[in-house]
């Protein structure tokens, strides 16, 4: 299940277990370090062996199938766009992953500006110019080609670690 | 060590003084053959500082504007990250005012200190009070059905007054009945009666609409027949004047205490084909009649009945006409005749009457009443209806069409016809 060889994706939101069984005593919250040590280190790894361009795919990929799977999983309010943001705010904060705002959505084109501020990746980083949500990137795109069935191009555009005090992605439907 | 000419550190003074004062400096400009050294990298990052400044100011100036749309410059001032995410929480806002405004009073905005507080609260009393006025709004539609229903079973009981579809069918060879409440019931009411003096044929306009124009129309018609089986008054100008005595006496209308004044126009035929006439007396409600093509109108007198204000003493005029075979009579309230319509308002009025009777007044009755119901309603068009409407339409039969031992030879005295006030037409 985790360690089998594959050319397609294995995942399944059931590989995330049992919480409350696996846990009792810890319960199912962690630090943000904890969480950012991870993922930084698993990122230096992946740049050294990939190189950063590849590495950033494998963070985007990742991350869409996050999303993906987050909206089957986690959300219950699919119908308009108001709907399913407000229960998209709703989860990410009560997860702690960070407090989305809409700042631009023309429902026609499929363009949206989505702000997270308190980005769990990425918030309180040092400044180096950098933009760094990666994952980020790809759990909007999730997010937003399982709720419209159309393919997004999502960047971000600004992001802490550049000097930006929220993570602003750009989502532009193809 | 770098050697910095004096009016170039001036420049570098001025231009700094300038920015603090609020101006907008021009960038510095050294010759193009400064040397490369640090003083030149300075002058350049000052230059950068001065432009990308200017940006931020004008782009602070197109926010205070309300401009939400003009894009961030590209800077990275830790200033300007500040006032963009400024931006970015503005134009969320907007958006979740856009929501509500569109119906979405479950919108909330969290993390913005105190306006996130007001906001909240703000949606919160709006959510509150729609749901008070959906709640009211549901109150009063199920007392407005309740009320419906309540009327609309009223109006089975003031149909049961009228007269069956089949009175007077023996003196009567055609005839129509369009009567039409304006609130579901109302203040027309129609009567036909037999008499040992021929048939009755009454239309009684009360006071108002609605449930109290049928309260008051049920009196009447029931005051009437009174006055016709128990009483055997048969002239139709008695039959006005007691009408108008029992009415007042009856609504306690003859004395000064009674809160209400309230009455009716009428309108009474006899006809008596036997002694070849109609005997007509009205009470402002006037009759018509239609002879070849040609609409004639029999005013009744200026006179209503059951009033405070109706003299009891009042004798209403008799009018004879002699009947023929191409005579057509008609009785209307003044409800048709008030109805506004078309595209100046103006009352469908007796010209209009006069218009759909002559054009129609050699087809059947049931013609006719289709013919006058139709130009009713394209003459009201998008106005409501005014007030009840009521109208009679009928020929009379010739006499050997009567029932045997029906209606009286002419020299038969018939007490209460044949009045003082009586007119041949």
């Amino acid at each position: 299940m985790f360690k089998e060889e594959r050319t397609e994706s294995q995942f399944d939101w059931s590989m995330l277990g049992n919480l409350a069984e696996g846990r009792p005593n810890l319960g199912d919250s962690m630090n943000v370090a904890v969480y950012r040590l991870m993922q930084f280190t698993l990122r230096d790894v992946l740049i050294q062996r990939m190189g950063v361009a590849d590495a950033d795919r494998v963070f985007y990929e990742a991350g869409r199938k996050a999303g993906e799977q987050f909206y089957t999983h986690v959300l219950t309010k699919k119908g308009s766009f108001p709907e399913f943001v407000g229960d998209l705010q709703e989860s990410l904060q009560k997860l702690n992953i960070g407090i989305l705002r809409v700042e631009l959505a023309d429902l026609e084109k499929l363009n949206f500006t989505l702000t997270v501020a308190e980005d769990l990746d990425c918030s309180g980083l040092p400044v180096c110019g950098e933009q760094v949500c990666t994952y980020d990137e790809g759990f909007i795109h999730g997010l937003l080609t399982s709720h419209t069935g159309r393919e997004f191009r999502v960047r971000e555009v600004d992001c802490w670690a550049s000097g930006d005090r929220v993570c602003r992605f750009e989502a532009h439907a193809i | 060590m770098v050697t910095v000419a004096a009016h170039y550190l001036d420049q570098l003074t001025g231009t700094v003084y300038q920015i603090l004062r609020g101006e907008k400096p021009p960038p510095l400009q050294l010759p193009a053959d400064y040397p490369e050294d640090e003083f030149k990298q300075l002058v350049g990052y000052i230059n950068r500082f001065i432009r990308e400044y200017d940006e931020f100011a004008d782009f602070m100036y197109s926010m205070a504007r309300g401009e939400l749309d003009q894009p961030p410059p590209a800077g990275k001032m830790r200033v300007l990250q500040s006032f963009k995410s400024l931006q970015a929480n503005l134009r969320h806002l907007t958006w979740k005012t856009q929501q509500i405004a569109n119906g979405d009073l479950a919108q909330r905005v969290d993390f913005m200190g105190d306006f996130s507080t007001a906001f909240n609260e703000m949606t919160r009393q709006l959510e509150q009070a729609f749901a008070d006025l959906q709640q009211e709004k549901e109150r009063s539609e199920q007392l407005l059905r309740n009320v419906t229903d309540s009327i609309r079973y009223a109006q089975r009981i003031q149909s049961a007054l009228l007269p069956a579809p089949g009175a007077l069918a023996s003196y009567l060879a055609d005839r129509f009945c369009l009567w039409l409440p304006r609130d579901i019931v109302g203040g027309d009411i129609y009567c036909m009666e037999e008499c040992p003096a021929g048939a009755l044929v009454a239309l009684l306009d009360c006071t108002g609409h609605g449930v109290p124009g049928a309260l008051m129309s049920m009196l009447a018609v029931t005051g009437l027949r009174r006055l016709i089986r128990d009483e055997h008054c048969y002239s139709p100008a008695l039959l006005l004047a007691r009408l108008n005595e029992s009415i007042r006496t009856t609504l306690r209308q003859d004395t000064a205490t009674t809160p209400s004044d309230d009455g009716l126009d009428a309108a009474i035929c006899l006809i008596a084909p036997a002694q070849g006439r109609l005997i007509f007396a009205g009470a402002h409600l006037p009759l018509y009649t239609v002879a070849n093509g040609q609409l004639a109108q029999l005013r009744g007198d200026r006179a209503s009945l059951g009033y405070k204000r109706s003299k009891t003493d009042f004798a209403f005029t008799s009018h004879t006409i002699e009947l023929r075979p191409d005579l057509a009579f008609y009785l209307c309230t003044d409800g048709l005749l008030d109805q506004p319509g078309g595209p100046r308002g103006l009352p469908f009025g007796h010209h209009g009457l006069q218009q759909v009777l002559e054009a129609h007044w050699r087809e059947p009755f049931a013609q006719q009443r289709e013919a006058l119901q139709d130009q009713l309603l394209a003459h009201a068009g998008t106005h409501s209806r005014r007030d009840d409407v009521t109208v009679l339409g009928w020929t009379v039969a010739a006499p050997s069409s009567q029932p045997a031992g029906g209606p009286l030879t002419a020299s038969l005295h018939v007490p209460g016809v044949g009045h003082a006030n009586d007119r041949s037409v």
